[in-house]
């Protein structure tokens, strides 16, 4: 790749970066202290709200990194496919509230669904309208609604860390011989997975789309290392949302409107499922580093296929381009 | 990583809108008529196998890198008064190389898909010289619509190539800002200033 697109790519992360750095601790300061002052009476049910301190600090520090590299656009409503990048993480931050503000499972996995249905939706319609046959519409709809509502779930679950899960969450496996995930394994899931994401855009013709993605790695690279410092950092929720909800609008466009092939989208959307599904029945006997350590290469398996085919490709290319 | 930046990509789609605009004036230009005068002209139809839309753009601030865009349709009627409605499809992008036009048709450049013509409509055409015109109207690019002046001389006139008819050409060259149109992708290595050279022959209706 020609040195000025990396440094080109590289220059936007320090921005959001720096944001996360800041808010995430700062607003995981300001829960822990508002759950001190509330001083609640002490109850036989498990603590199942999901707290919006994370989700609010890496949304924040996405909208920082988007108006400092000027990727995308902020028209409302949305009038190209870029504009979409501040709706999605704008709807995740709503989501992050609202489900902050529900108390029950369903209803929290009903915000999700109709989060990504909104933006599947939001990304799809012109097409739908214009383009596109209903079969078409309907696989397309049905495709970025499903798969974002799996990887949120699948985001969610991986960064539920220490918090039990089984109380809150009636569909989920037993574990009561699962030993705890460390709390930073959650947000490496995302980073891992959004940073691959990052270089599968950029491969397959899409630099721009690769630049947010990467954003979104560095934004939760730096929550991976605040909560390695900080265990009891809340992960589940909001953040989740804004990945899932940015992950449809960004897998789309390199689907849609870039080179990035329709197996490639689809082993990426994917690759969250399957390491909270491997999470869940093969490493749940793990505990402490080795844990993460394996959450972070189960996560790197299906985007490594990507790769694997897309870089040589890509590479051949600039080759061929002169580069 | 990777990639196939667009050096071209921007440029040609900078150069495509100007040269639509460009274009559309110096198709408009007075066609059926002597040079300078104003009386009502024939409509000239683009002949796309004739006409060129070029751009180009610098790359790492070293060279001009030329592109060309060509699938080109519209009508024109270059005189005091006249009109020009030419379009362009952006998915016609042509940079000399097959893997760069991929990655000028992604959303980083023309986002083709999307955004599938560039088009400019006039709403004046004025006289400025004897084969001389500027064409005041509206481009559009990437969905963003801006007014553009585009200065046109009118080439040459004449008898179609049956003796049926008649044809006429015009260029145009001018300069828009790409990060106008929305595309501010790799600023550190194409130049924000991209060249749009339009020659366009049309033949009356």
């Amino acid at each position: 790749m020609e040195a000025s697109v990396i440094i080109d790519q590289l220059k936007a992360l320090p921005a959001p970066a720096l944001a996360a750095a800041v808010l995430v601790p700062a607003l995981d300061m300001i829960r822990r202290r508002s759950a001190i002052s509330a001083d609640r009476p002490a109850s036989p049910r498990p603590d199942c709200r999901l707290h919006p301190g994370t989700g609010i600090a890496i949304a924040a520090a996405m909208l920082v990194g988007l108006w400092a590299s000027k990727a995308g656009g902020w028209s409302i409503p949305p009038r190209q496919s870029t504009d979409w990048f501040a709706v999605a993480i704008e709807a995740g931050l709503v989501a992050t509230v609202l489900i902050a503000l529900v108390p029950g499972a369903k209803p929290q996995l009903a915000v999700r669904v109709l989060g990504c249905a909104a933006i599947a939706t939001g990304v799809c319609w012109k097409l739908a309208r214009s383009t596109w046959a209903v079969p078409e519409s309907v696989a397309w709809l049905g495709g970025l609604t499903l798969g974002g509502a799996l990887t949120w779930v699948a985001f969610d679950r991986l960064g539920r860390g220490e918090v039990a899960a089984p109380a809150c969450d009636p569909a989920s496996i037993d574990t009561s011989a699962a030993r705890p995930a460390p709390a930073w394994s959650g947000p490496l899931v995302v980073a891992v997975w959004s940073m691959m994401l990052s270089q599968a855009l950029s491969a397959t013709d899409s630099l721009l789309l690769g630049k947010v993605a990467a954003m979104l790695a560095a934004c939760f690279g730096v929550a991976t290392a605040v909560a390695f410092f900080r265990p009891r950092l809340r992960f589940a929720g909001g953040p989740a949302g804004i990945a899932a909800l940015l992950g449809i609008v960004v897998v789309f466009s390199g689907a849609y409107y870039s080179g990035l092939k329709l197996w490639m989208a689809v082993l990426l959307g994917a690759a969250p499922v399957v390491t909270a599904l491997v999470d869940a029945l093969v490493l749940r006997r793990v505990g402490g580093l080795w844990r993460g350590v394996l959450r972070g290469a189960t996560s790197a398996v299906l985007p490594g296929i990507v790769l694997a085919v897309a870089i040589p490709a890509a590479i051949k290319a600039s080759e061929d381009m002169g580069y | 990583m990777t990639s196939r930046r667009g050096f071209g990509a921007i440029g040609v789609t900078v150069a495509v809108g100007l040269l639509a605009a460009g274009t559309a004036g110096f198709l408009g230009g007075a066609a059926g008529t002597a040079p300078g005068s104003t009386p009502m002209a024939d409509t000239f139809q683009v002949d796309a196998v004739h006409s060129s839309v070029l751009y180009r753009i610098k790359h790492l601030n070293t060279a001009w890198s030329y592109g060309r865009f060509n699938d080109v349709s519209g009508t024109f009627n270059i005189a005091e008064g006249g009109t020009i409605d030419v379009t362009v499809k952006t998915d016609s992008v042509d940079s000399g190389n097959e893997k760069r036009d991929g990655h000028l048709k992604s959303p980083d450049f023309f986002s083709a898909k999307e955004f599938p013509e560039m088009s400019f409509k006039s709403s004046s055409i004025t006289k400025t010289g004897d084969n001389t015109f500027e064409a005041t109207g509206t481009f559009t690019l990437k969905g963003v619509s801006k007014e553009l002046t585009v200065p046109i001389e009118k080439t040459g006139e004449g008898p179609g190539m049956r003796g049926q008819g008649k044809i006429q050409g015009f260029e145009a060259k001018f300069t828009i800002n790409r990060s106008e149109y929305g595309m501010n992708f790799m600023p550190q290595g194409l130049s924000e200033q991209v060249t749009v050279i339009v020659s366009l022959e049309g033949g009356s209706k």
